[in-house]
């Protein structure tokens, strides 16, 4: 009898230690879904915090160029469309014939300049946009 | 390299700016001239307004005159804050031409357009039936003083005393009283439809011609109704009365028995018929010097007076209408040859008999309607031709001396 005590007692411990090995754990837990696995004991890889991928902005030269276009092209249209409206303002309250016309003639010269800036205005845009496409390399 | 020219061209024509200083001598309203000029007299005084410019560094506005087709002379020079002057320096009758010039620190403009004024002792009143408004223009016919819309101006009279028009509106039922300014003082709601109105300046009283109910209606010249008469004939839109102020008489012309009735103003209806039978009248004129009546027709005009045969005149010409000089006498008046169909604008001369001088031939046709300009000597007078809706001023000498257009048809003119 003593024996036998002595067998059953073997048998649990040996049966113990099986189970607290961590391959047979998971052979316990496998049926449990990671969602309802609170306590993150078949599944502890969820408590690690997983990075998103870094994704790098590659600018294509031709978005660098329309970019820039539209920037300094647009800057310069403004600038140069209030220059034509300060000699134009200048030119109808002048009482100088000569000034009147040299004024004149400026407000002119700015405002073909503005349209010029202007123009380089949008073909940066659609240089930008067209850049885009996954065509243009 | 084509698309690249017309890029280039399409930019270099983007500046739409225009030339709007008025001081440029590209300024296409302007030519760089003062613009906004006008002119307009009153008696023997000239005013020329003009729209100030405003640029910089004017030095002053230079106004030059020319009398009677004489080289221009400088009249003032005006600081530049003004935008008007009155010319004082004036004789009637006497044709006066001014221009503007602008001169800056820098340059001097052109002359502006040439203003032309004939100015005289006075002004006129048109009222327009048919193009529902009134003109007040002035001495020489070719400017206007002031304008005003009326449904329907078919009579207009002027009080000196009080410097006032009385326009009796035909729709409206009513009398508009109205200063120089056109501005409405008062109405006067009447009874009916007016069709002729006649004003006694020395009583000051306005009498008034109602149809449908057939009453001569006297107002105070402030709008108060002093008597209602009914008129013992049918009152249309073709009967035309006239108030003789020497005789103290009202004359009526009844189209529905084509003659003309005469009554004491103080018993209006008591009417005493002449014996004449006068086909197709224009409105009738009363004497204001021997007293009596003066009328237009188709045969001719008639001159009927209290006492006495009738007189009758110019008998083989359609006479459409016809203006008594009130301080000489003289008859105007505007027709054609029945047979030949030529028309003719002459004046009765009232100190020769009324002996016939003819003013106008047949190269102004179609005149309807006349008004002479008070004068002791001959005058001229206002027309107007229905060809043209023109209204034509002449002098003494039948010469043309203004015009304005865009009359409509049954006119009224009165002299202020």
């Amino acid at each position: 009898m003593r024996y036998i005590r002595i067998l059953i007692v073997v048998f649990i411990v040996a049966q113990a230690a099986q189970a607290t090995s961590p391959g047979k754990f998971e052979v316990l837990f496998q049926d449990v879904p990671a969602s309802v696995d609170t306590l993150k004991i078949a599944h502890p890889e969820i408590l690690r915090i997983q990075p998103a991928a870094k994704h790098k902005i590659e600018w294509k030269k031709q978005q660098i160029i329309g970019v820039w276009m539209i920037a300094v092209c647009g800057g310069l249209s403004y600038y140069l469309h209030m220059e034509a409206n300060e000699a134009y303002d200048a030119y109808l309250h002048s009482g100088n014939h000569n000034e009147m016309n040299r004024l004149f003639r400026k407000s002119q010269r700015f405002d073909r300049l503005t349209g010029l800036a202007y123009a380089g205005t949008e073909v940066g845009f659609l240089f930008t946009v067209f850049s885009f496409d996954k065509k243009t390399k | 390299m084509t698309a690249l020219i017309f890029v280039l061209a399409l930019f270099w024509a983007c500046s739409d700016r225009e030339r709007a200083n008025p001081f440029d001598p590209l300024n296409p309203e302007t030519d760089g001239t003062p613009a906004g000029t006008s002119i307009s007299s009153q008696r023997d005084t000239v005013f020329i307004r003009w729209s100030p410019m405003e640029i910089d560094d004017i030095v002053n506005y230079t106004i030059y005159r020319s009398i009677n087709s004489a080289p221009f002379e400088t009249l003032v020079a005006l600081d530049p804050e003004n935008a008007g002057y009155e010319d004082t320096d004036i004789f009637y009758d006497q044709t006066y031409r001014y221009a503007l010039q602008v001169f800056t620190l820098h340059d001097a403009s052109a002359l502006s357009d040439t203003l032309r004024i004939i100015p005289g002792p006075v002004n006129f009143w048109v009222s327009d039936f048919n193009g529902f408004d009134v003109r007040r223009i002035t001495y020489d016919g070719a400017h206007i003083l002031r304008w005003e819309s009326f449904s329907a101006p078919i009579a207009i009279e002027y009080s000196p005393a009080y410097g006032r028009c009385y326009i009796a509106d035909y729709w409206e039922k009513q009398i508009s009283i109205v200063n120089k300014n056109l501005s409405v003082l008062a109405t006067i709601p009447l009874q009916d439809w007016p069709v002729d109105m006649e004003i006694d300046n020395e009583s000051q009283k306005l009498y008034i011609l109602l149809k449908d109910e057939d009453y001569l209606a006297e107002y105070s010249l402030n709008g108060q109704l002093l008597n209602l008469n009914r008129m013992p004939f049918d009152i249309t839109n073709y009967t035309t009365f006239a108030y003789d102020p020497i005789s103290s008489s009202f004359w009526f012309y009844d189209p529905s028995l084509g003659t003309v009735h005469v009554a004491p103003a103080a018993i209006p209806n008591s009417l005493t018929s002449t014996s004449v039978s006068i086909v197709n009248p224009g409105k009738i004129k009363a004497d204001p010097i021997l007293s009596g009546c003066w009328v237009p027709s188709q045969s001719g005009i008639y001159f009927l007076r209290l006492y006495g045969a009738p007189l009758s005149l110019k008998t083989d010409y359609h006479i459409l209408d016809l203006s008594i000089n009130p301080l000489n006498g003289d008859c105007y008046y505007v027709g054609y040859q029945r047979d030949t169909n030529q028309w003719e604008t002459g004046r009765l001369i009232a100190s020769r008999n009324y002996t016939d001088e003819v003013i106008l031939d047949n190269a102004y046709p179609g005149l309807y309607k006349i008004q002479a300009i008070p004068g002791y000597s001959p005058q001229g007078f206002i027309a107007f031709q229905s060809d043209t809706w023109k209204l034509l001023r002449f002098d003494t000498r039948g010469i043309r001396i203004g015009e304005l257009e865009y009359f409509g048809t049954r006119l009224d003119i009165v002299v202020e």
